[in-house]
């Protein structure tokens, strides 16, 4: 019994997390503190979200409490027509050169979850110079998806975030399934299609390649950690190595798992694991002359037994095994751990011996205060988002439902106005959009042609939301002539009122068709086909 | 009594098939995943199909057909996780760190001068192949950019076409320039270690030569300017130059960015969800 709990804490102490996996998971954590938005179905809306959070979150994450800085810059830059994107790089700067990507290595939950996937017993695929090649992909990525794209389309007026409508692994299992799972959005099922598909078949291949390689979508395909390794020299945390005590033994190239030629270059996630095993202690954390007493990153090594003591009994348990020490508790993969003999020396105990306990120096202090304030920060944003801040009761709008009797102001002189109850007799096809949609501004030529089709039994009217540009104008660049009617829904709040009032939450667009009774016969989440529209007209017109 | 080393090697034996099969069968499950995704929304887009292409309970019933296999592996994954504990496995040390290339210039410096020309032609031809390298990406770049560039590429019409027709005219010339730097890559692993081979045999021949590292070499010339700028950015002051710049820019531009509503740009984006961008689409 006594050895079976032997080998439990052998095991515990090999296999507990690391500060660095503790931060990750308070970073997740910290991220979605709206944790009411998984049990509710909806995501938040509130102040919060001005902020851009320095890791991959997606902002349509139920839980997410801050926007994504890779989706901020695709739409700041897919409006750039309208508006230059300063603030969204502004901010991306400023994480860069604070930050750079100790971001990657601390604050991203899509980090953790690879390196989560990564500790799954398999064989492992380990990086040589070609993975270093692949690893320049995320740049064309970035250029490509995250740049051009957006930029190009916002010539036309058409908001295309490239990166996180086609890639993203994020949007797709926070944003997509975040929001499915819950029943209250089980008529989000009825928008998915072959898009869908394809993301969860990309979620799924990159999951599972998680498994076998070590990061493999922050190695390849991240465009924000190309962004950010752009700072790596600049950036004010992260490790440092010390040329004049660097012995250029390599060691640290062949303990990182990501593609690096030097410590701290722009592949290195600064996650710290190098410190351990740089046997001059060349490596060191950025301001730790401030911070951290130098010989304070050395913690006693793990005690470890020889293999020769697990096989108690066996004749050749006289003759240890060579004992290799880990200088601090890394944080071990399931899998075999490479770890680098620190002396190769016998220890004739079998165990190395253990220094003397450093002094508690200011470095522990702080790490107690810093610790003490992250706890707070945590505890005070669960309680606010979750029990102070009190999201409005929602609103449903179903079909059968009379319709709430509306008042809108029309385009382009937002002067008349269009008020439901007086097109009673008639059908009316209500299509609630944004300039900032893609799906919105893709599917009202099907809208045009439904009004051009039906005219003298159906009035089809398209009510813009919140909007970060002149709407009149992009109306007039991109469907003058066209004989349906545009028209501005009230804000209060920040929230469309029309919108809310008809049952409209956070998706994008909503269509619904009021028979001329004005009872709902038709509510769609998402967009919709020509097809789709002239069925459900042909079949209200028929009755 | 076991021997202790055949105890080792079951052990290792033991979690290295264990390995071998958690893996395959991660596969098989994120395989199976993916064939319920396609077999409903082939399912959903066939004629005789009525009504959405998914639906909870359509999704349930498919993640019910491959529930067993899932379970599984999470059972597999638990016992993958405590394997070690009860078949523990040797530490392995690293293989001791092998640069070619740091090697061959530190055996360089002992070859006889007499005796660099041969050397010196496979370091030439490396350069080139690198430059070919260089040049042909760029070309990618540039083929690459010239149809990014053009807005009628971008009509916007049919998106999911007008982005596959990117793909078709882009990707081959990103892959193309891929290839070409692993192909100089493998070239020059492959040339390196001829040149080491050849420079060891050479000191053997020689006798050894210098083995001390000469100083490092000062440059004249543009060669000599560009050595002291890239020295003089690599200092601490330099650095610290850049840092005070880069914080400034990034201040304004936040600054700047709350006054035009760039700010309230975020904000909107953040709290409405446009469905196609997170795949419900």
């Amino acid at each position: 019994m006594k050895k079976f709990f032997g080998k439990v804490k052998n095991w515990w102490k090999r296999h507990k997390p690391s500060k660095r996996r503790l931060i990750q998971l308070y970073a997740a954590l910290l991220y979605n503190a709206n944790i009411k938005g998984f049990i509710n179905g909806s995501i938040y809306k509130g102040g919060t979200k001005n902020m851009c959070l320095p890791g991959l979150n997606c902002y349509s994450c139920p839980g997410a409490v801050g926007a994504c800085p890779l989706g901020a810059l695709q739409n700041a830059l897919a409006a750039s027509g309208t508006r230059a994107p300063f603030y969204v790089l502004g901010i991306i700067m400023l994480f860069g050169l604070i930050l750079g990507r100790t971001v990657c290595g601390f604050l991203c939950p899509v980090g953790l979850g690879q390196e989560l996937l990564y500790k799954i017993k398999s064989p492992k695929l380990k990086k040589s110079k070609y993975t270093r090649i692949l690893s320049y992909f995320k740049y064309v990525l970035l250029v490509g998806l995250v740049a051009v794209i957006p930029i190009m389309y916002s010539i036309v007026k058409f908001p295309v975030p490239a990166f996180c409508k086609y890639i993203c692994p994020a949007g797709t299992f926070e944003g997509a399934i975040g929001l499915l799972v819950n029943p209250h959005n089980a008529d989000l099922y009825a928008m998915l299609g072959p898009l869908f598909t394809w993301k969860f078949a990309v979620l799924c291949v990159l999951s599972v390649a998680s498994v076998f390689i070590y990061r493999v979508f922050c190695r390849f395909l991240c465009p924000l950690g190309a962004l950010y390794g752009l700072f790596s020299r600049i950036a004010l945390l992260g490790v440092k190595l010390d040329k004049n005590k660097c012995t250029d033994c390599g060691l640290c190239i062949q303990h990182c798992k990501m593609d690096i030629k030097r410590v701290g270059d722009h592949e290195c996630i600064h996650c710290g694991e190098c410190i351990a095993v740089c046997p001059a202690h060349a490596i060191s954390w950025k301001g730790s002359k401030f911070f951290v007493h130098p010989n304070a990153e050395i913690s006693p090594p793990s005690e470890e037994k020889p293999l020769g003591a697990f096989f108690a009994g066996a004749e050749d348990a006289a003759t240890p095994a060579q004992v290799t020490v880990a200088p601090v508790s890394v944080d071990a993969a399931v899998t075999e751990e490479i770890v680098i003999a620190k002396s190769e020396t016998p220890d004739p105990d079998g165990v190395a011996a253990r220094p003397a306990k450093p002094k508690k120096t200011r470095a522990f202090w702080a790490q107690v205060v810093a610790w003490v304030c992250a706890l707070a920060l945590l505890v005070s944003a669960l309680v606010y988002y979750n029990f102070i801040d009190k999201e409005a009761d929602r609103i449903t709008s179903e079909v059968g439902d009379t319709c709430y009797d509306f008042t809108v102001k029309l385009y382009p002189d937002e002067e008349e106005e269009f008020t439901l109850s007086d097109h009673r007799g008639k059908i009316v096809v209500v299509n609630f959009w944004a300039t900032w949609c893609t799906p919105c501004v893709a599917e009202i030529p099907h809208f045009e042609t439904l009004q051009n089709n039906f005219a003298d039994n159906v009035v089809v009217i398209a009510i813009q939301g919140v909007s970060y540009e002149p709407v009149a104008p992009f109306i007039e660049n991109k469907w003058s002539g066209y004989n349906m009617l545009f028209a501005q829904d009230t804000i209060e709040n920040d929230v469309p009122h029309t919108f809310k009032q008809l049952g409209g939450r956070d998706t994008w667009p909503i269509t619904l068709i009021v028979d001329e009774e004005g009872v709902i016969s038709f509510t769609r989440q998402g967009s919709v086909t020509y097809d789709v529209l002239e069925s459900e007209v042909l079949k209200l017109l028929a009755e | 009594m076991p021997n202790l080393k055949d105890l080792q090697c079951r052990s290792k034996a033991i979690n290295f098939w264990y390995s071998v099969f958690l893996g395959v069968f991660t596969v098989v499950v994120g395989i199976l995943f993916i064939v319920q995704a396609a077999t409903i929304y082939y399912d959903g887009i066939s004629p005789d199909h009525a009504g959405d292409i998914y639906s909870r309970e359509i999704v349930g019933r498919a993640l019910t057909r491959i529930a067993v296999p899932v379970w599984l592996w999470v059972a597999f994954v638990i016992v993958g996780a405590i394997l070690p504990a009860v078949f523990p496995v040797e530490k392995q040390k690293l293989p001791p760190y092998k640069n070619d290339c740091k090697t061959l210039s530190r055996l360089l410096v002992r070859v006889p001068a007499d005796r660099k020309s041969q050397l010196d032609r496979a370091k030439k031809i490396r350069a080139y192949a690198r430059l070919g390298a260089a040049a042909f990406c760029l070309l990618a770049a540039i083929m690459s950019a010239v149809y990014l560039f053009d807005a009628s590429h971008f009509p916007s019409h049919n998106l999911n076409a007008e982005i596959l027709a990117m793909l078709r005219h882009v990707m081959p010339w990103i892959a193309a320039a891929f290839v070409v730097v692993v192909c100089v890559a493998v070239y020059e692993g492959v040339s390196i270690k001829r040149e080491l081979q050849t420079a060891k045999n050479i000191i053997k021949e020689t006798g050894g030569g210098v083995k001390s590292v000469p100083a490092a070499e000062q440059l004249s010339g543009f060669k000599g300017l560009v050595q002291k700028t890239v020295r003089a950015l690599s200092t601490e002051r330099a650095r610290l130059v850049t840092r005070i710049i880069v914080g400034a820019v990034a201040i304004v531009f936040i600054g700047v960015g709350i006054w035009n509503g760039g700010m309230g740009d975020v904000f909107i984006k953040a709290v409405n969800i446009c469905t196609e961008c997170i795949g419900l689409g």
